[in-house]
């Protein structure tokens, strides 16, 4: 996931912060945990009432498991990539509290 | 026998009897509740209470088999329902009545058995999971695989396009400057999605209500066996218009409610150039429309703007023809394949008449038909149509459940990130090129983004919780609930009538609000811990609360999308959030693996706290997040809100679409602000001690002199333009600063008025009659006749007035209608006769432009007197003087009203600023009494102040 760690690493660099390295480290394991968290969130919430409420029968099941979520999603009508840059771009502007 | 008693055997009856067995069933243990309770009372003795029972079962078995037996008919008939589907439809019914059976054993089951034990048992549960997630992320890894960039280019050229006006294939000349604010924007929006979605949930909730009011036999029916069936038949019934809410709406009125509110926020995405406004995440769409199709409208506009009323017509006849004009436009663009068919709401007539008043306005000046083809060029300068989609209804209730179940599924489950890695790294990819590029992001400024929350849809969205939820974003991103940052269209909008009204809505709304934190304070409570450096268990546990604290409520708000953290601004929010990640960081780094622990079981106590509310040491009680949402849900039922109006833009969020915006000054804004812990209005230091003391339970007991008590002071600011507001502020010794001066909107309406408080009415005095001469009627007379509702003109060779010879002609004549003593002047037309002409089908217009219908359908002549008359010319007093060169006398039996033009102004005030620096008293814990424990102490809240260990910037007396 290169690209989404130059992303943050991008963001924390235009912010500019002198910290310790290993402390850079930490804050951007915990933005990109926090960004991922938020794009799954994102996610789940795009979907539509049709969409849902078949997904929330399907977790029931003992065996759904990460790959048949993850299969569910891609074929669920969400644009996941659409959601995925709209969450980071809103990501970026809330750190950094301008227009790019 | 068996099936009397209502024994259920499965070998023995049919899936219909089943099912109706099972009714009985539950209607007997009904039965035998009440009985039972009527003996215990005394009030039937064992008797009696024999009959009793027999006489109620009779009748139950009796509404059993009518109910039952009323529906099954009503389904076969209405739906046409063969005897194969009911049949496989009982068979659906046995199942769910079996569900249902285990769902109550289950239930009950629950209640006897939940002890104290499952309790601790499930909170060590809930730990357990947690230090599960905290290593989680030590053990994922990620492939990293090539992915195609998405192609960025499209949304510049997009964006570029946006920005450039449509050009045909023919060149065209430059539009010339639009002199005016904002260009103007015809919407074009699309309801179906919406009106399906309104529709359900209306039929959801007609059918719990229907249900919970009904008897046992119902509840069963349609609250359970039949739930979906009627769900879709209520659901149709809506959408047709048949079935109204419980206000008395159709969805039609729901979404005439709406769509005002709609059709600004949609125009304002496009002039702002903002994609914020429209809510995409949750399917919403706005497109250009076609050129051709912007073409046509924009023709109908402009001929709408430079057409006056014909003889005859009045505004409305004008406003009727521009509406049937762009339905066949609309139809012409359906039937072409344009535009989809669907439910539809423009905003095509009130454009139309902007461009009215518009041209109005330019064309004074203009001489000549160039000035004023150049001044409609102007108007309609920068004119676009544009496309939507809407999903700005309400989700509905399970909708909003399988969302809520499925999220929380996911955050405590092992499934991870669950999107390929690929995407996520594509996305990044195109962010990084789009931010990286100086393309101007999709999104414009920062300044309003949930704080925690990746979308701008909403978990819930009706428009009161729309309102508490713009409120929660506004503290949390500094502004006070009173609108501060409110730009110049949002104050123009405040009308200082409603500003009560409003103000207690606010406070209302503002009373459910969060206890939030600032998050500088959070990070100075932890950054100042860490830098004293005289350690100690005081240290320790000031540290690990700091910690927990703050780890509880970035998580809370990341993970329930509800800020619990507030910030300066919204510019600052990003430092501001950086500070307190890298302090907890720094921290967190510093703690044993013992503190660790200690810890995550502090942050479970938090948790519970925030979440659930909690009493302190005087007993007040503290609201937590699930109370202060069940409060507003409480709420929400109860405000009543009426129609909708416009929409405002308030940074990233909007207002109601359902009142007029006024100056929202709320009474309770100090409490507000202090449960916010943005201020404290408070000085005495006994109630600022009391307030921290309850925080810190742990703290201080059996001290005496447990605290020092410092004063610093904070700002306070706020705006408005309500007068009683601005006397009590000014009164109060605030510093006033203006910063909107008062202006004058020009408006204008039809006004239907009778006619003898018009305006319109003359003053005429008659300086004779004239005559032909002659005593019979020999076709010299100068007479008028009517035909098709139309005065017209007959006159012949000339009149004498007092012997002298008049001569007349079509320029020195004029028409005059009395309705009762009310005299008009109405309107010529020259035929093609060279004869002069007033009036057409009966309607007369007058030079000032109102109409009056005074010839009725069949010909009645409803006016007092028609005369047609020589000019004479009008006095310094403003009186017509008139000689009548011929009569026409009518019924004098006129009793509507005619139609006005009324120009009046919509007066805005000023609005002001007020700040004052308010003194805040603190109290500063010294000394803690704390004689360690293996788990957390009661902690309480924090979040009505600092609480620092070490020196206070400035310290004075204690004040009284």
């Amino acid at each position: 996931m290169q690209n989404i760690d130059n992303f943050i690493e991008n963001l924390i660099d235009e912010k500019g912060l002198s910290v310790e390295p290993d402390i850079k480290d930490e804050l951007k394991a915990e933005m990109k945990e926090r960004l991922m968290d938020q794009i799954n969130r994102a996610a789940i919430n795009a979907l539509s009432a049709e969409k849902a409420d078949e997904l929330a029968k399907k977790i029931d099941e003992p065996d759904f498991t990460n790959e048949k979520m993850t299969e569910f999603m891609m074929n669920s009508g969400v644009n996941l990539q659409e959601i995925a840059l709209e969450t980071m771009l809103k990501f970026r502007s809330f750190y950094l509290g301008t227009e790019n | 026998m068996e099936k009397e008693q209502g024994i259920v055997n499965s070998e023995s009856m049919t899936s219909w009897d089943k099912m109706a067995a099972e009714i009985r069933r539950q209607n007997e243990i009904e039965r035998e509740k009440r009985s039972q309770a009527l003996m215990n009372r005394g009030e039937v003795n064992a008797d009696m209470k024999a009959i009793q029972d027999a006489e109620i079962a009779e009748a139950i078995e009796k509404e059993v088999q009518v109910s039952m037996a009323r529906e099954v008919q009503a389904m076969m008939q209405e739906e046409a329902l063969s005897a194969q589907t009911i049949e496989a439809a009982k068979a659906e019914l046995i199942k769910t009545n079996q569900k249902l059976a285990e769902l109550e054993e289950k239930s009950i089951k629950t209640e006897t058995e939940s002890t104290e034990d499952d309790i601790e048992s499930a909170k060590a549960e809930l730990l357990k999971i947690k230090q599960q997630l905290a290593a989680r992320d030590k053990e994922k890894t990620e492939e990293s695989t090539k992915i195609k960039l998405k192609e960025t280019e499209e949304a510049k050229t997009e964006e570029k396009e946006e920005t450039k006006p449509v050009k045909s294939a023919k060149t065209q000349p430059e539009e010339p400057e639009n002199p005016f604010d904002t260009p103007l924007v015809a919407i074009n929006a699309d309801w179906t999605h919406d009106s399906k979605e309104i529709a359900h949930d209306l039929a959801e909730q007609a059918l719990n209500d229907e249900v919970a009011k009904g008897n046992i036999a119902k509840r069963i029916w349609k609250g359970t066996l039949f739930k979906k069936f009627y769900e879709e038949k209520y659901a149709k019934e809506f959408l047709s218009g048949e079935r109204q809410d419980e206000k008395g709406r159709t969805i039609k009125d729901i979404i005439k409610e709406q769509k005002s509110s709609v059709i600004e926020r949609f125009t304002m995405g496009v002039i702002e150039n903002d994609r914020r406004f429209v809510h995409e995440a949750a399917g919403e769409k706005l497109e250009k429309a076609n050129p051709e199709l912007t073409a046509s409208i924009r023709s109908a506009i402009e001929e709408y703007a430079k057409a006056t009323p014909e003889p005859g017509q009045n505004l409305k006849d004008l406003d009727r023809e521009f509406q049937n004009k762009v339905g066949r436009i609309m139809q012409e663009a359906i039937d072409g394949g344009l535009i989809e068919k669907g439910n539809k709401t423009t905003n095509y007539l009130s454009v139309a008449k902007e461009a009215a008043r518009r041209y109005q306005e330019l064309a004074t000046n203009a001489r000549g038909k160039a000035e004023h083809e150049m001044a409609m060029e102007q108007v309609m300068a920068g004119f676009r149509v544009y496309n939507a989609e809407v999903r700005n209804g309400v989700r509905t209730e399970a909708h909003r459940d399988n969302i809520d179940k499925i999220t929380n599924w996911w955050e405590s489950s092992k499934i991870g990130q669950f999107i390929p890695s690929e995407i996520v790294a594509g996305a990044a990819g195109a962010a990084l090129a789009l931010t990286q590029t100086g393309t101007r992001a999709i999104f414009g400024a920062a300044g309003g983004i949930i704080a925690s929350s990746a979308l701008s849809g909403l978990k819930e969205r009706n428009r009161i919780t729309e309102d508490r939820t713009r409120m929660l974003r506004d503290v949390a991103n500094g502004l006070s609930y009173d609108g501060k940052g409110l730009n110049k269209e949002q104050i123009k909008e405040i009308k200082g009538r409603n500003a009560r009204k409003m103000a207690k809505y606010e406070a209302n709304i503002g009373g459910t609000l969060y206890d939030m934190q600032k998050a500088t304070d959070l990070a100075s409570r932890i950054e100042s811990v860490m830098e004293d450096t005289e350690g100690g268990e005081n240290h320790t546990k000031e540290l690990l609360s700091a910690i927990a604290e703050a780890r509880v409520r970035t998580n809370f708000s990341d993970s329930e999308q509800k800020d619990l953290i507030s910030y300066s601004s919204a510019d600052k929010r990003g430092d501001e959030r950086l500070r307190l990640d890298i302090a907890l960081i720094k921290a967190e780094k510093s703690l044993s693996e013992q503190d660790k622990i200690i810890v995550r079981a502090m942050k479970q106590e938090i948790l519970d706290k925030i979440t659930e509310g909690y009493d302190d040491e005087s007993g007040e009680h503290h609201a937590g997040v699930d109370e202060n949402d069940e409060q507003f849900k409480k709420l929400r039922a109860k405000l009543a809100l009426k129609k909708a109006g416009k929409t405002l833009a308030l940074g990233s969020a909007f207002f109601l679409g359902s009142q007029e915006i006024a100056s929202i000054i709320s009474p309770n804004k100090i409490g507000i602000f202090e449960r916010a812990g943005l201020i404290k209005t408070t000085n005495s230091s006994e109630a600022s001690e009391t307030l921290l003391a309850k925080g810190f339970d742990f703290v201080n007991r059996g001290k005496e002199n447990p605290a020092d008590v410092i004063t610093r002071y904070e700002t306070t600011s706020i705006r408005t333009d309500n007068p009683d507001v601005i006397n009590r502020y000014e009164a109060d010794g605030y510093t006033k600063t203006e910063v909107s001066s008062a202006w004058s909107e020009p408006h204008r309406e039809i006004a239907d008025i009778d006619p003898a408080n018009s305006t319109a009415k003359i003053d005429v005095k008659y300086d004779g009659w004239a005559n032909n001469g002659t005593r019979a009627a020999d076709g010299n007379e100068l007479r008028t006749g009517i035909e098709n509702g139309r005065f017209f003109s007959t006159m012949r060779g000339t009149s004498t007035v007092n012997g002298q010879t008049v001569n007349y002609d079509p320029t020195n004549t004029k028409g005059f209608l009395t309705i009762g003593n009310s005299k008009f002047e109405i309107v010529s037309s020259i035929d093609q006769n060279g004869q002069l002409s007033w009036g057409e089908n009966g309607v007369f217009t007058t030079t000032t432009g109102e109409t009056i219908k005074a010839i009725g359908d069949n010909g009645e002549k409803l006016y007092r007197y028609f005369e047609v008359a020589l000019d004479n010319g009008v006095d310094p007093d403003g009186v017509q003087h008139i000689i009548p060169l011929a009569t026409d006398v009518g019924s004098n039996s006129f009793s509507g009203t005619m139609q006005q033009i009324i120009e009046t102004a919509v007066e805005h005030p000023a609005v002001y600023e007020f700040t004052k620096q308010i003194p805040i008293t603190e109290t500063i814990i010294r000394d803690v009494d704390f004689n360690g424990f293996a788990f957390a102490p009661e902690l309480g809240r924090t979040g009505l102040g600092e609480v620092r260990a070490s020196e206070a910037p400035e310290r004075q007396p204690e004040t009284a």
